[in-house]
């Protein structure tokens, strides 16, 4: 059996957490703090709710720091030689309440959305206030470098579902056949002035691959 | 895969052979396939505060 897990990346460079593996399961946090451990961020980095025209830069939404998750293989099964088909998807909906919406990061080719590692880049914002958008090009509160010059880098990370796969990477090009990493998939919250305080109950997202 | 010749007309046990073969050759590469390929699935859970 290969030895796969599910990373959440954080830090100024690169410092790895792991949410799911053969070994551990942990549940990861939106919030506006950049770390991945949820007993770490506890209940001190909220996403503010605003109030209209308060959100991040004057306007009616803040947002988390943006999260960065990738695939990482540190073993291989007898006869397994390569993973492809990397993809990810919500259950269709989100139950975190009115006023919140969660938004996925694409580099815009139909078929290679994903983040190469080598682009990974630390979330930003103001702690226990507001992320900024990984989307935004505002002077002092630029988004993620990889997207926020790409025209339509952002969707509803809910219009992907089983039914539907947000592909992170695909293709004969894009096999990996070696430990490492696939590419990776960038997530944000959005709050709205509708929205309510509280921690909210986890919400499942699922990465699908196929290994040969 | 051992290569049949092609022929035009097929009759009585040549017929049979014919068919048995290409029956058995369908079983390969459905078996092969099967066991070559095998999705992978994790769910991972997320919360939010604010």
């Amino acid at each position: 059996m290969a030895d796969i897990s599910v990373i959440e990346v954080y830090g100024s460079s690169w410092t790895e957490f792991i949410l799911s593996s053969q070994a551990s399961s942990n549940t990861g946090r939106y919030c506006t703090y950049d770390h991945a451990d949820p007993s770490v961020i506890g209940t001190n980095y909220p996403i503010r709710v605003p109030t209209a025209g308060n959100g991040w830069n004057n306007t009616d939404y803040n947002y988390s720091y943006w999260k960065t998750h990738f695939l990482k293989i540190t073993g291989w099964g007898a006869g397994d030689t390569e993973i492809k088909n990397v993809r990810w998807c919500t259950d269709g909906s989100l139950g975190w309440g009115t006023g919140v919406t969660l938004w996925i990061a694409k580099s815009g080719n139909t078929y290679n959305w994903g983040l190469p590692s080598s682009q990974y880049s630390q979330a930003t914002g103001i702690e226990k206030t507001t992320g900024n958008p990984f989307w935004s090009t505002v002077g002092g509160k630029e988004g993620h470098p990889y997207y926020r010059d790409v025209a339509n880098c952002s969707s509803n990370a809910t219009t992907y579902d089983s039914n539907n796969y947000f592909w992170v990477m695909s293709g004969a090009s894009n096999k990996i056949t070696g430990n490492g990493y696939s590419w990776g998939v960038v997530t944000q919250v959005q709050v709205g002035t509708d929205a309510t305080h509280g921690l909210k109950d986890p919400e499942t997202f699922t990465w699908v691959y196929d290994i040969i | 895969m051992r290569y049949i010749e092609p022929t035009p007309i097929l009759e009585g046990e040549d017929a049979l052979r014919f068919i048995k073969e290409l029956v058995k050759t369908n079983e390969k590469i459905t078996s092969k396939t099967i066991e070559e390929v095998r999705e992978k699935v994790f769910s991972i859970k997320f919360s939010v505060i604010m």
